[in-house]
């Protein structure tokens, strides 16, 4: 699928709105697609490793428990490490948009 | 076991706790009625919500009965099996931050389905969103209501009846009198005093093993067998569960009742920042949920949990009444029956704004309405939408409608979420593809459905079903991006590529700098 295409006779400005557009397109595509891939790895394990996931690391807290709370960890991960990229970086570049300036 | 607990009858701390919510939330709403004059106020409280704001509304809208009460319930008795559901919940949050939350706000005003119209620039659009957001719509106000009655009997010991008249009828005047303001603040107030109340019961709970999770994790398989660790019996055919993973990533991601909201922020930045809040009390809240599920295996007894109902749904209560005696019992109780009727007015104003906006006013009226004529369009259908509800809770009153959850996180996932996420990331999308493939969407899903074990074994009581799968979705997402790609790619004659360009810069610098 063609997500954006370039266009070489566009205006500077729309060429610059169209790169900081692209950096979105793509980070928050691979964000979502790194998030996706841990949850199916998780349900996948669950489906086909239920002895493997069985073992108790410590009394009480077996393997699974801990692929469970290490995937919502790493959602919530991404979920900051997104938000901080989106607030220091787009925002940025959008501000410049904003203010006429040219994407850095 | 159960013989000397009060849970499923009503005491005076419950009934107190029940009155005095009553009460605040008809004031919230006399305070929102003057307030809310405009459609603008009305369908999205004049965008007047802060993000920390909606970002609680945003998770008391999905934390609701079903993740109190079910998820917790669940794990009460098959122990890690549970949790499944909770992660599940928790996926479709970034998801929505990722993908549709900024995109959304900056190109829409009251509902996805301005965001399709602006974006292909066509009105007609609107009638196969009208389709699917009040089909949704629907399913989860019936679902609710019928779920609402069973568990307001289970917990206060009152009539079915009286308890769907109960909830039908203050939804109806929160939504009548102070839209979207009122929506949004009472389900506010329930979301925190349902925080609250799972922050509470936690540090209760834990505070018997140690403040030791773990503790508490070995303590329990100890009384119940090392099996409530570990995956059980809910993943037996992993086709389904990667198929029920993938409705709720993107069908809760899709839900015209959560995209909502987006609306009722000032901006794309409130936006995304009100979906970083929703996630992280989604993940911490269901987190907690696994926690008190355990706690109340061990503590309540899995026999004195399914004595009350077998799909676990007291054992939250019946946990209560354990760690704070009846006064704790009651306040559980006024939580969850609060919980029902924030969560079925947040559906109720999501159907009225899409017959009122969507359907009447940009559709029927070509966008030419009047204010008094829209409001009372939008009016009209929150006593329609209501009274189907009510109508529809007193029918289906002991039918199986858990269907119905599947059924709508399908339609979401495959009719919604291909033409949200076309629609903002794929220059080629046409109108024609966007007919094609939320039709395809919903029809499959409806035919899958139909013809699954969900229908055919659980409703119908048939010995087999035809199609394996329980959630269709892992069928339908695929198919119904297929059929938009291709649909459009055939119909690129009446694509105007200048339109992205437009679509592209409000994306980013939102309505007012296009």
């Amino acid at each position: 699928m063609q997500v954006i295409t370039s266009a070489p006779s566009l205006p500077p400005t729309v060429n610059s709105l169209r790169l900081v557009a692209t950096r979105r397109q793509r980070v928050s595509l691979s964000a979502t697609a790194a998030l996706l891939a841990a949850h199916f790895a998780f349900v996948i394990s669950i489906a086909f490793y239920k002895t493997e996931l069985a073992v108790q690391l410590i009394p009480g807290l077996s393997l699974a428990i801990v692929l469970g709370f290490s995937t919502v960890g790493f959602a919530l991960l991404l979920t900051f490490g997104f938000v901080i990229w989106v607030d220091r970086v787009h925002d940025t570049a959008v501000q410049g948009l904003r203010d006429g300036g040219d994407y850095k | 076991m159960s013989a000397h607990l009060t849970a499923g009858r009503a005491n005076f701390a419950s009934m107190s706790f029940f009155v005095l919510f009553l009460l605040s939330s008809l004031m919230i709403t006399w305070w929102a009625a003057r307030r809310t004059k405009t459609s603008h106020e009305f369908f999205t409280a004049g965008a007047s919500i802060g993000p920390l704001q909606n970002g609680v509304a945003l998770a008391g809208d999905f934390v609701a009965a079903a993740g109190f009460l079910g998820i917790s319930g669940l794990v009460s008795l098959v122990g890690f099996d549970g949790l499944i559901y909770a992660i599940g919940g928790v996926i479709g949050w970034p998801v929505m931050l990722f993908l549709f939350g900024e995109p959304l706000r900056n190109l829409g005003k009251y509902s996805f389905g301005d965001v399709l119209a602006y974006r292909l620039n066509s009105p007609r659009i609107r009638i196969v969103t009208g389709i699917t957001t009040l089909g949704i719509t629907i399913c989860y106000l019936v679902m609710q209501m019928v779920g609402a009655g069973d568990l307001v009997h289970l917990l206060f010991g009152m009539n079915y009846d009286v308890a769907i008249w109960i909830i039908g009828g203050f939804m109806l005047v929160y939504v009548l009198f102070g839209g979207m303001l009122a929506t949004t603040w009472v389900q506010i107030i329930k979301a925190v005093l349902m925080s609250l109340a799972a922050v509470a019961m936690t540090f209760m709970a834990l505070s018997h093993f140690h403040f030791n999770p773990v503790t508490l994790f070995a303590t329990a398989s100890a009384s119940n067998g090392v099996a409530v660790l570990s995956p059980g019996k809910l993943i037996s055919n992993p086709l389904d569960a990667i198929s029920v993973s993938l409705a709720l990533a993107l069908g809760v991601a899709s839900l015209p009742h959560v995209l909502m909201r987006f609306f009722t922020v000032p901006d794309g930045r409130a936006a995304r920042r009100s979906l970083v809040y929703a996630t992280t009390i989604i993940s911490i809240f269901l987190m907690l949920t696994f926690v008190l599920g355990f706690a109340a295996m061990q503590m309540v007894g899995k026999s004195a949990i399914s004595a009350m109902d077998r799909g676990g749904n007291m054992a939250i209560p019946l946990l209560a009444e354990k760690l704070g005696g009846s006064s704790f019992l009651g306040f559980i109780c006024a939580v969850s029956f609060a919980t029902i009727l924030a969560v079925v007015s947040g559906l109720l104003i999501t159907g009225a704004t899409t017959v009122s906006h969507d359907l009447f006013d940009a559709v029927l009226k070509r966008g030419r309405a009047s204010q008094t004529q829209i409001m009372f369009v939008a009016r009209a259908a929150t006593v329609a939408l209501a009274l189907v509800a009510i109508a529809l809770g007193l029918v289906l009153r002991g039918q199986n409608v858990a269907f119905l959850v599947g059924l709508a996180t399908s339609v979401a996932a495959a009719a919604n979420f291909p033409a949200i996420f076309l629609a903002i990331y794929w220059k080629r999308y046409t109108v024609v593809g966007a007919i094609w493939g939320m039709l395809v969407g919903l029809i499959a899903s409806l035919v899958f459905i139909y013809f699954s074990p969900t229908i055919q074994i659980d409703v119908l009581k048939h010995a087999t079903a035809s199609i394996p799968l329980r959630n269709p979705a892992i069928v339908c997402v695929p198919l119904s991006f297929l059929v938009s790609i291709v649909a459009s790619l055939l119909s690129q004659k009446r694509n105007d590529p200048r339109r992205y360009e437009q679509i592209e810069q409000r994306i980013l610098l939102g309505a007012m700098e296009s």
